[in-house]
């Protein structure tokens, strides 16, 4: 080491070299970890410089939107489209399209859980539209819009707005019709007399002529029910019909509760009028209940009844059955049973409905076929709440559903085959075929009175066929019969009875014995063929048809062959047993089965259009799916749907009339008489303040395809003056997405 | 300089004179004993320097995502389901946090398209997380459906509590003001380093 140190000593090299690169390392290590954390952050500043740039251009771009519409009533449901804003490149900044929706709409507003008008009615030919009649003046909370007339004819003219003293309608909102309103002044364009629109609303009357625009702004939106669109029902069959129910809410009997004070119904298919499947204990109940669910009270269910009473009989009429009807949850549901004591009915201060309304219960009442609604008076009462039904399906609430099409499946006449041989202690081979062929392949069996006496007798040969196939649950039976193929020897005065035995059903699906006693057939030594009508007492008729409800009724059917045959007779004798007179033999007969045949004609389950059948009510013999006459209480807190349909509904008195979710119908009838106590009060209305559906739209920006900020506004279009388009902006729900 | 005399400077086997070394010597201490100082320097204070950038480069973030957030936030009073747009209890849609988290502020927000679908709401949570030397800042949003990952924000929080949030007011909400302290007690003297504090102020856009 020292030698090194000697000759690192004397030579001449310098250190300098190895110094600089040892400080160059050191320093270039810790300085460039200081820049290279630099360098990150200057790389992260301008990312999330271009980030803040997208979201501030996105944030920029739908306030432009909303100051776009401002200015108008563009956003207004019934308003037509909506503009899209473009804010166009700008140095960096980029190009941001904003789209503007106009929720609530019926094509795909988020909000769809009412009706642009409050009515809208979709009829177009002559005497449809929307009627006014009577000789009082109607407030109608929202917009309306006819396809037809608006008419508004008896009863005196109004001197203005606030005249309650006329036949006049009161729009609080647009009011629009493409034919012609009734009465007006002549003057071209139509000018109405006894039609007034608010202040800001628009009134027009085109008496026949063409507008596109505003053509499609009464467009019958469409609406499906709860249980899915009419062409998804109408395709279901008769299984599927009912899988959607479960078999066991096919007419299913009410329950008693609250005391024997109320009927509880729950959803399902409906053939039969309730009245009919009320149980004896609580048939005086006041109140009939159409719960939202047969389980509980638990908000969050919807209740769907498709009523589809019998052609003829379906007329459901509160004052025949003497009954107030609740539909919805009744808040004092607690479990699956209503608690004792009904809830409170509207008063003249209060509309109230006996529901609970605006919440996530209800009910949805799909009236098809000929069934239809009808409030006669006061002591019979109407109260309905909708619910939020499944939203993949509908986010309209509505309460009331006329189904608009759809055909019940085609009856059929059907012969039901045994499903197994059948069964004698009399009859012999049992050979024959299961009931459906008449081949001549006979089962005999010999009667006979019996010896003296009786002894031995066989007067009555049975028949036994069972395991019978089955038609589809809920079939709507309308012809069924036993037709026995046979041929008979026998006394020429010995008619033959035939009787044929099996269980049939009463109206709550219960099995009970019946018997239909085919008497009065002569004997026939030709085969031939004998009918005994079953139908009588598959089901009491008052009950309307026989609903198929299983083979529980028809499994087994005994035909037995039945004559009063004679024993035989000793006679009497004299001359010690000598001269005997009077003696006979039993007399006999026979008789040959060839077949025996269960006839059954049905209409499988299946849903269909609601029918427009005139009926008397309310002194008015129109068709309708809801009448209402004098002194009506109808609260019906859900949209009304039924675009083939009329409506009568009659305002009077202090009984309240409320259809707070709008009408959408073919032609509404609308009598406000001069009794009427509550002139200020909407019978038909939309949610909202003032009768004018909020002007809600949701805007969305887009910037290269992509989401980045979305908003949802509501337009304030009065101050306190009246009105002030534009006057306050909302911002209800703004969202920025990264 | 003649050419001359370089050839015969070079031919030559004389050292660097007297004058020729104080001279290079004197040239390399101006130049070496600022660079040295420097690399001192960098040494004594890289700490610092790297945490008044992780600061920066945090607060930077935090004010990225925090205006953003508290400008969606809903009011306290939406239906049909009340809730609170921005509150500091609960983690809303987002799993609960691990033990040692500290929950700083959540904001909920409708989505405007489905308002009233509680499952379509967004929730962003901001926490404090424990680390071994010290606190960082987490931001996540979740909805009912998926949770989003953790985001990183801030580092070296002073505390569990290194970032408050307040209303203003406290009934509405409408403004909410927000600060974040970041402190790294290794680094404290490094170059001055003693803490940084940012303040922000997030205004909801909802009525």
């Amino acid at each position: 080491m020292s030698g090194w140190i000697q000759k690192r000593s004397r030579d001449e090299g310098g250190a300098s070299l190895i110094a600089v690169i040892i400080f160059v390392t050191i320093f270039g290590v810790v300085t460039s970890a200081i820049l290279q954390f630099a360098g990150t952050g200057l790389r992260a500043t301008k990312a999330v410089r271009e980030e803040r740039t997208k979201l501030v251009s996105a944030d920029g771009a739908i306030d432009g939107a909303i100051n776009a519409i401002r200015g108008s009533k563009k956003g207004l449901p019934s308003e037509g489209p909506c503009p899209t804003f473009t804010l166009p490149a700008h140095g960096n900044d980029p190009e941001v399209t904003v789209t503007c929706q106009a929720v609530g709409t019926a094509t795909g507003g988020i909000f769809d859980d009412q009706p642009i008008w409050a009515i809208l009615s979709l009829g177009k030919a002559s005497g449809q539209g929307i009627n006014k009649l009577g000789n009082f003046h109607t407030v109608i909370s929202g917009g309306i819009f006819s396809s037809k007339d608006i008419t508004s004819n008896g009863g005196p003219n109004c001197k203005d707005i606030s005249d309650d003293s006329c036949n006049a309608l009161t729009i609080y909102g647009d009011a629009l019709a493409l034919g012609t309103c009734t009465p007006n002044t002549g003057a071209t364009p139509v000018v109405p007399t006894r039609l007034f629109t608010t202040t800001g609303g628009e009134l027009t009357c085109l008496a026949g002529g063409s507008d596109a625009e505003r053509e499609a702004r009464g467009q019958d939106p469409g609406y499906p029910s709860a249980l899915g669109s009419p062409a998804s029902l109408d395709a279901n069959t008769a299984a599927e019909v009912i899988t959607l129910f479960g078999s066991a809410s096919i007419d299913p009997p009410g329950v008693c509760q609250a005391g024997n004070t109320v009927v509880r119904f729950q959803p399902g298919l409906y053939t039969e009028q309730l009245k009919n499947l009320v149980p004896a204990a609580c048939a005086s109940a006041a109140t009939w209940w159409l719960a939202p669910s047969a389980a509980t009270c638990t908000p969050g269910a919807v209740g769907v009844y498709y009523f589809d009473f019998s052609d003829g009989a379906a007329n459901w009429s509160l004052a025949d059955d003497a009954k107030d009807v609740i539909g919805g949850r009744i808040a004092t549901c607690s479990g699956a049973a209503v608690a004792t004591g009904t809830p409170p009915w509207p008063t003249t201060t209060s509309g109230t409905p006996p529901c609970v309304d605006n919440d996530n219960s209800g009910v949805q009442l799909i009236f098809g076929g000929e069934t239809r609604l009808t409030i006669k008076n006061s002591s019979n009462r109407l109260g309905i709440c909708s619910g939020k039904p499944n939203a993949s399906i509908t986010n309209q609430r509505i309460v009331l559903y006329g189904l608009p099409s759809g055909t019940r499946p085609a009856a059929v006449a059907n012969e039901i085959k045994a499903g197994s041989s059948p069964a004698s202690t009399e009859f012999s081979p049992l050979t024959l075929s299961k009931s459906i062929i008449a081949d001549n392949d006979f089962a005999h069996a010999d009667l006979t009175g019996g010896l003296i006496g009786g002894v031995g007798a066989v007067k009555t040969a049975t028949l036994t066929m069972s395991a019978f196939e089955d038609i589809p649950f809920g079939s709507t039976v309308t012809a069924a019969s036993l037709e026995v193929v046979h041929k008979e020897t026998a006394p020429a005065t010995k008619p033959f009875t035939i009787t044929a035995t099996w269980k049939s059903m009463d109206k709550y699906g219960a099995s009970v014995a019946a018997a239909q006693n085919c008497s009065g057939y002569t004997a026939n030594p030709a085969v031939h063929t004998d009918t005994c009508n079953l139908l009588p007492t598959l089901q009491n008729p008052t009950f309307g048809p026989f609903v198929w409800k299983g083979l529980n009724g028809l499994n087994t059917v005994a035909v037995s062959f039945t004559s009063n045959l004679a024993a035989a007779t000793a006679g009497t004798c004299n001359n010690g047993g000598k001269n005997c007179t009077g003696a006979a033999a039993a007399e006999t007969a026979t008789v040959d089965v060839d077949s025996v045949r269960l006839k059954v004609n049905y209409i499988p389950p299946g849903f269909e259009a609601h029918k427009a059948v005139s009926y008397s009510d309310c002194s008015d013999t129109g068709s309708a799916i809801f009448k209402s006459c004098n002194n009506p209480t109808t609260v019906v807190a859900g949209t009304v749907y039924a675009p083939t349909a009329r409506m009568l509904v009659n305002v009077h008195n202090n009984n309240f009339t409320s259809f707070s979710r709008g009408v959408v119908v073919n032609t509404i009838d609308l009598n406000a008489s001069a009794s009427n106590k509550l002139p200020d009060q909407s019978p038909i209305s939309l949610p909202g303040s003032g009768g004018t559906p909020p002007r809600i739209v949701l805007f969305t920006a887009t910037i290269n395809g992509k989401i980045r900020a979305r908003a949802r506004v509501q337009y304030i279009d009065k101050d306190a003056s009246g009105e002030f388009i534009g006057y306050e902006v909302k911002v209800l729900e703004w969202q920025v997405l990264r | 300089m003649s050419d001359t005399f370089v050839r015969e400077r070079l031919a030559d086997e004389e050292g660097m004179t007297l004058v020729e070394l104080m001279i290079s010597m004197t040239l390399l201490t101006v130049v070496l004993v600022p660079i040295g100082a420097a690399m001192l320097l960098s040494l004594v204070h890289s700490n610092g320097i790297r945490d008044r950038i992780a600061d920066s480069s945090g607060a930077q973030l935090l004010s990225s995502y925090f205006a953003s957030d508290i400008q969606s936030a809903g009011n306290s009073t939406s239906s049909p389901n009340p809730f609170v747009g921005v509150d500091t209890s609960g983690t809303g849609s987002c799993p609960a946090l691990a033990g040692g988290d500290n929950l700083r502020l959540r904001v909920t927000t409708p989505s405007p398209d489905q308002p009233s679908t509680v499952s379509a709401r967004t929730t962003v949570i901001y926490y404090s997380h424990p680390t071994a030397d010290g606190y960082e800042l987490y931001r996540r949003s979740c909805t009912t459906s998926s949770a989003g990952n953790p985001s990183l924000l801030v580092q070296n929080l002073s505390g569990a509590t290194g970032f408050t949030a307040t209303c203003n007011p406290i009934a509405t909400c409408k403004t909410v003001n927000a600060t974040v302290t970041m402190y790294n007690p290794k680094s404290v003297g490094s170059s001055g380093y003693t803490s940084s504090t940012f303040d922000f102020v997030g205004t909801r856009r909802t009525a």
